[in-house]
């Protein structure tokens, strides 16, 4: 040791060693530099940094090497000898770069003391070529001991770099191991330098060939340095270039997990990223993507194509989730520039959600969501739809209209809440009844349709409808109350009904029309004539229309004559229909359809203009009676249209007398009997048609203080015979009398008719015995003329 | 104030014909899912089978009734369904059964419904489901 310490302050210039200390440890901080960026790449950029680490390593050890040699002073002349100088930089290369490749091969303690071995030997190697090389004018003599000691010393410092350089996370740790090779080479360099002694040689001249050493070594170190310099730096540009990018890859990273979205970045086929949605939606993590093909997420070939055309699409389809369960997405592909390179990105957007509201607000518009069955737009549909599995389409099936019995009753005296309570038990009901493959819905208010699919109509048919019957029949209770309702069920058979849904509901329709308009609480199936007779009351409603603006109409008047003068006292107008084609048409064949359009309101009006007018002059100023439907009532104008009518045609309005049936009173009686009032106000009479016919129901009498009862013409028939008949009639008459109402008795026909009735105290009696309907310039002359034939003999 | 006790009795025509086991069969399956159901929502009752006819008294409270009658209401295996009387009861009349079950021929249906049918009013029911409920102890 002393040796060496002699050697290093007694032949060496101490500030030339400071630099070439300095020029090592730069080197060797470098390689240390080199090597951390090497171990953070792919192979071939591994390949490409352990290569520039072993140039640079080899390099700083040869520099340090002759710069150390520049401070060193033989004592005698000296130089290089150029190939084993050049031997000598490119064996520290060469065993470092295999000391770097095990070490970048692979971790672990062994790899990196191999490693650190090879670099120690590496070292030594270029210590001792180069002293080789230096070629002196005299004789080196060499201590063995102490060449072996410095390389022992300075492998073992080599290794303890690696060991320490290649585990080292921070840059504390490399500093650390930069610090043990710098330390390293110094030593195996300057403890090499103490084994050996020159002896020099008397003749004491440069040896031949060889370059001088201090231009050339000055020179190297110079260059040496400069290469180190520009090593260092590449390594530290290189480093910081990479974290920025890796900050950025990063920031990238996070924002394209952050998307909602999922994002597949597709190089051809391949898939080279994606995104955390993309991965939660697909089940699968980064890795389980990456490399894989597009063919694993989108299996349709074509689907694939379009979606990797540069160009880009939006395409809707199914992809399998995790499970394997299909998910409805929207991909959407176009092309980036992705490494400086085109790639696909593909976004998936789950549309599962957005079905989802799809699928409620089909719901909503498709059911009524008060019995949750489906509506009329669902009932179409699904019977579509159900049509449309295969086999199914020509399977024949059976369309039920329902119509609830009394609900309106329920509804409008109980309130809705309740109505609706009862409308939510009759679909559970109705759901009760049918098989899981028939349908159910609530076409609106209280209608309700099934469509049943079943073979062996119309039985089928028939036990379903009377199951329905059977079940709606079955008291609700609703809060401790009881309802009753029922429903009538009107049935038609696809195809022999009607092929389309339209045509079908139209044809049960007509069949539930016949099923309430006979009772209720029953079904009838169509048939083609309900059809037919459908079709002739729509044309006579048109015809009906038209007759009034076509003046089709005219009045007959029927003579009522007194029973005890048996003089004419009055005449009833009745209408007559002549219509172009057909004839005359009865009243009773269109009245009925002229109440039920309302037309009845235009028709009743001319009735009391025309009669009026044409009465008006009559000789002995008998009374006129006319006819008032119960329609009539419930136009707010009809006083209004009687004063008015008697205005026109300066009629007496104490001529006038009114007839209406019971069925006025039926109805909301307190609106009808005001009106009653202000007619009887006006100075009208008004009498009650018909009566026994309907409910005959005292309390109608008693209700309003009619002028007149009139008998209806069912009772005259067996009046003489029938000994009830008689003493209801009797009765009747009684009672007239005892509310101080005058009675009349209409359709009678013979003599025996008029003398019983006379005999029971009828006062007027009306009927082809007494006189036919007559034209108003007939009935005028009779007036003139005096008394009807037949009552006179 | 505890919730009132309400009874519902009605008739109804037994909808499975043909086959004696069969019927028994399923006599019984509406026998058992009364005693869990009933039981359960804290329904008592009497089931009486004579001829084509069902007789069934169902006590408890309003609620139950209605949601049991509901479903009964609903079910296909009976029909001509005949409300006998539904009100507020003082007393039940079978405390001690979920849906005690009076079998074919051990009570004539008119001992029941002969009081229901007249004009005798609360009291006569009351009076005919006793002696039944009474007929009922005897028989355990
Ligand atoms: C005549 C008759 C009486 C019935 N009585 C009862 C009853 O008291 N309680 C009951 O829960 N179900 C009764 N049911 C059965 C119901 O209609 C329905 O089938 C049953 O409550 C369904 O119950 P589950 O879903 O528990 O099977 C009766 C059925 C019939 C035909």
């Amino acid at each position: 040791m002393l040796k060496v310490y002699a050697c290093i302050t007694e032949q060496h210039d101490i500030v030339l060693v400071a630099v070439a200390a300095v020029l090592c440890a730069i080197g060797a901080h470098t390689t240390f530099a080199q090597l951390h960026l090497a171990g953070q790449g792919n192979l071939q950029h591994r390949l490409r940094w352990g290569a520039v680490a072993a140039v640079t390593t080899g390099v700083a050890i040869w520099a340090t090497h002759f710069v150390a040699m520049l401070a060193f002073d033989p004592g005698v002349p000296s130089g290089y000898d150029p190939a084993g100088t050049v031997l000598s930089l490119l064996l520290p290369i060469l065993l470092s770069g295999a000391a770097f490749a095990i070490a970048l091969c692979g971790p672990g303690v062994p790899r990196a003391l191999g490693a650190g071995a090879l670099l120690g030997l590496g070292v030594g190697a270029m210590h001792y070529t180069g002293m080789a090389a230096f070629e002196v004018a005299g004789l080196k003599l060499w201590d063995h001991g102490t060449v072996v000691v410095s390389v022992v010393l300075g492998v073992a410092l080599t290794m303890a770099a690696l060991r320490l350089g290649l585990a080292a996370q921070g840059p504390g740790g490399r500093l650390g191991a930069a610090a043990l090779l710098a330390l390293g080479i110094c030593a195996l360099h300057f403890i090499g330098m103490g084994a050996v002694t020159i002896l020099p040689d008397a003749g004491g001249v440069a040896p031949a060939g060889a370059v001088t050493r201090d231009r050339l070594a000055a020179l190297v170190g110079f260059a040496a340095f400069c290469l180190l310099a520009a090593s260092l730096a590449a390594a530290v540009l290189t480093s910081q270039s990479r974290r920025r990018r890796k900050a950025e890859a990063e920031r990238f990273r996070a924002l394209v997990d952050a998307a909602v979205e999922g994002l597949l970045i597709c190089d051809g086929e391949t898939i080279v990223e994606s995104n955390s949605s993309a991965q939660a939606l697909l089940g699968q993590d980064a890795q389980g993507l990456v490399g894989r093909s597009l063919a694993a997420v989108v299996q349709a070939g074509e689907l694939r194509q379009a979606l990797l055309d540069p160009a880009g699409t939006t395409i809707e389809t199914e992809i399998d989730d995790a499970q394997g369960r299909p998910v409805a997405v929207e991909l959407v592909s176009r092309s980036i520039l992705h490494h400086r390179r085109p790639h696909q990105v593909i976004a998936l957007r789950d549309l599962r959600d957005r079905r989802r509201a799809e699928e409620r607000i089909r719901f909503l518009a498709h059911h009524d969501p008060l019995t949750r069955l489906p509506n009329r737009a669902g009932f179409a549909d699904r019977l579509q739809r159900l049509r449309e599995v295969p086999g199914r389409a020509a399977e024949p099936f059976a369309l039920l209209a329902l119509d609830l019995d009394r609900f309106k009753v329920v509804n409008d005296t109980l309130g809705h809440a309740m109505g609706d309570a009862l409308l939510v038990k009759v679909a559970h009901r109705l759901r009760a009844a049918v098989r899981s493959t028939d349908l159910v819905a609530r076409l609106g208010g209280d209608e309700f349709a099934v469509v049943q699919f079943a073979p062996g109509q119309p039985e089928a048919a028939t036990a379903l409808a009377e199951r329905l019957i059977d079940l709606l029949s079955r008291p609700f209770l609703i809060d401790g109350q009881v309802l009753n309702i029922g429903t009538s069920v009107g049935i038609a058979l696809q195809p022999q009904d009607g092929v389309d849904l339209a045509e079908l509901a139209r044809s049960a329709d007509l069949a539930l029309y016949r099923a309430k308009s006979e009772g209720r609480g029953t079904y009838r199936f169509f048939e083609t004539e309900m059809d037919t007779r459908m079709q002739r009351r729509r044309l006579l409603e048109l015809e009906l229309r038209t007759a009034l603006a076509m003046r089709q109409f005219h009045l007959l008047y029927q003579p009522q004559v007194d029973v005890d003068s048996t003089s004419i006292v009055g005449f009833e107008a009745l209408i007559r229909w002549t219509h172009p084609v057909r004839g005359v048409v009865s009243p009773a064949d269109f009245i009925p359809l002229a109440e039920e359009t309302g037309l009845i309101i235009p028709i009743g009006e001319w009735v009391l203009r025309e009669a009026c007018r044409e009465a008006a002059g009559w000789p002995g100023a008998p009374f006129l009676s006319v006819n008032l439907s119960p329609v009539q009532f419930r136009s707010p104008g009809l006083v209004e249209a009687v004063r008015s009518a008697c205005a026109l045609a300066g009629f007496d309005p104490r001529r006038l007398e009114l007839e209406v049936t019971e069925s006025v009173l039926l109805s909301d009686s307190t609106g009808t009997i005001e009106t009653l009032r202000a007619l009887k106000e006006f100075g009208v009479r008004i009498a009650m048609d018909d009566f026994g016919t309907g409910y005959s129901s005292l309390s109608y009498l008693r209700s309003f203080p009619f002028d007149k009862i009139k008998i209806d013409r069912s009772f005259v028939c067996d009046v003489t015979e029938d000994g009830e008949t008689a003493a209801i009639v009797r009765a009747i008459i009684g009672l007239g009398r005892s509310l101080g109402m005058r009675t009349t008795v209409e359709g009678v026909e013979t003599q025996a008719q008029f003398d019983h009735l006379r005999a029971e105290g009828c006062d007027q009696v009306q009927g082809y015995l007494l006189g036919r309907p007559l034209a108003p310039e007939a009935a005028a002359a009779l007036l003139k003329d005096g008394q009807p034939q037949a009552a006179a003999a | 104030m505890a919730s009132a006790i309400y009874r519902l009795i009605y008739r109804s025509v037994f909808a499975i014909p043909s086959e004696e086991a069969e019927a028994e069969r399923e006599l019984r399956a509406i026998l058992d899912a009364s005693r869990r159901n009933n039981a359960a929502s804290g329904l008592t009752g009497a089931l009486l089978h004579n001829g084509p006819h069902v007789v069934q008294v169902l006590e408890g409270p309003l609620a139950a009734i209605e949601a049991v009658f509901d479903r009964i209401a609903a079910d296909v295996r009976h029909t001509a369904v005949e409300l006998l009387q539904f009100a507020a009861v003082a007393q039940p009349s079978f405390p001690a059964w979920s849906m005690a079950y009076i079998p074919q021929g051990s009570v004539e249906e008119l001992a029941l419904l002969e009081p229901m049918r007249n004009p005798g009013g609360p009291e006569a029911i009351d009076a005919a489901l006793a002696t039944l409920s009474g007929a009922l102890r005897r028989d355990d």
